[in-house]
């Protein structure tokens, strides 16, 4: 009986695995991700996406604190990631509202500032956290 | 409408959902370009310029949210009143904020008066008793976007779905498998931590607070919420949240109660059929105006 395998085009006329060992080879990439990637423990989400007009800006890791700075049509909206959560550390709005917000560290918690168009997100939504907020 | 807007749907066609959600956020547009008094081109804009010399005609929709404005007004005592701007503008919430003089304040509240909007049913048009007064529905007509942009929505046959402006929610159905909506309501003191959650369905939920626009000067707070009858930021809650029929009703209610102050501001929201709310006093104490929305809550 044919032994079931995968074909993987790499390099000059590519390399045929065995299908357990296609299965030992993602394992172990498995296990590098989850080595490397930041971890999300408790609810508490590994990464905020930042958006800057409307396009991806950022990934920041949520474990390595720090100041990352966003670019916006009004200037530079400084991102402080400290302790698992961020927070806008200053921007060029005049209401400052985004920085008002203060810390977020949740999933599916969102920071906005209209007039300088930059958005960070938490994604992902905790078990019964709530469907929306009023505020 | 200077803010973000959510909104969740679920219907059993993905290609219905966007039309509809796409429909809503049109008429959300269309609303901000009546509406706001930011846009030179807008209705509000135009009451503002011509009002005083001749009324303007406004069409049915604006009319009948005016006449909602002033309705809430009297019922109100003027604790929300459309009229507002003239001190706002002094206060420049949008420019970061500075304390106006006194006299400043004192010149400009003669200009603020709901009494001076003249209401004309039968073409439909507006017009202010004088040159110096100016219309913000700002507490108003968010709430009204979002009721519009919700019949859009149920247009499409959708009967369960959230619109979220800034806050300003009108839910209808509610979380498949669950039938409801759970809401968070924003603790006033704890950024990003929540004072109360309930399990919604049919209802609009508004909540006003004294964190949402702010500036600090002297080591004092001075917020957006200001009080007709002194041009002074309102000191006697630090939020109210008021649950309606319509977000329109519950936005310009809840502006209304924060300004009355806890006692009488329930009071005010008792006396409505239909509407119910919650107040956190400026000591921080809690205050229901029933006990089916304080059952309701999960702290």
């Amino acid at each position: 009986m044919k032994r079931p395998f995968i074909e993987v085009l790499w390099g000059p006329g590519g390399v045929r695995l065995l299908l357990g060992d296609a299965a030992v080879l993602g394992i172990l990439i498995a296990g590098i991700f989850a080595l490397v990637m930041p971890k999300a423990a408790d609810g508490q989400p590994a990464r905020a996406e930042v958006e800057s007009s409307g396009k991806a800006a950022a990934t920041l890791n949520l474990a390595i604190d720090g100041v990352r700075e966003i670019g916006g049509p009004l200037g530079v909206t400084r991102l402080e990631v400290r302790g698992g959560r961020v927070r806008v550390l200053s921007s060029p709005c005049p209401r400052q509202s985004c920085r008002h917000g203060g810390w977020i560290g949740s999933a599916g918690e969102m920071l906005v500032c209209l007039p300088n168009e930059v958005v960070v997100r938490l994604p992902g939504r905790l078990p019964g956290a709530p469907d929306a907020l009023s505020r | 409408m200077g803010t973000v807007v959510q909104i969740t749907v679920s219907h059993t066609s993905e290609s219905e959902a966007r039309l509809a959600i796409n429909e809503a956020m049109s008429e959300l547009q269309r609303s901000d370009d009546l509406m706001s008094h930011y846009k030179p081109e807008s209705l509000v804009s135009k009451v503002n310029r011509y009002g005083a010399s001749g009324k303007v005609q406004v069409g049915e929709g604006f009319f009948e949210l005016l006449r909602e404005a002033v309705s809430i007004s009297r019922a109100s005592n003027g604790a929300f009143d459309a009229t507002i701007l003239p001190i706002s503008d002094l206060w420049g919430f949008d420019k970061g904020g500075i304390v106006p003089r006194n006299e400043l304040i004192a010149n400009k509240l003669a200009f603020v008066g709901y009494e001076g909007i003249d209401l004309d049913q039968s073409t439909f048009s507006v017009g202010l008793i004088s040159s110096g007064m100016s219309l913000d529905l700002g507490a108003i007509a968010k709430g009204w976007a979002v009721d519009r942009a919700m019949e859009k929505i149920m247009s499409h046959g959708i009967r369960n779905a959230i619109i979220d402006a800034g806050g300003d929610l009108r839910l209808i159905g509610g979380r498949p498998g669950k039938g409801f909506w759970r809401i968070g309501v924003q603790h006033p003191r704890e950024p990003g931590g929540l004072l109360a959650t309930f399990d919604l369905r049919d209802t609009a939920i508004v909540t006003s607070g004294d964190y949402e626009r702010f500036f600090i000067a002297d080591g004092v707070r001075y917020h957006h919420i200001l009080d007709p009858a002194t041009g002074q930021p309102a000191r006697g809650c630090q939020s109210v949240t008021v649950l309606a029929a319509t977000a329109a009703e519950a936005d310009a209610c809840a502006t209304a109660a924060f300004v009355l102050g806890p006692e009488k501001g329930l009071a005010f929201l008792r006396s409505r059929p239909g509407v119910r709310g919650f107040i956190v006093g400026a000591d921080g104490t809690l205050h229901w105006s029933d006990e089916v929305i304080e059952g309701m809550a999960r702290r």
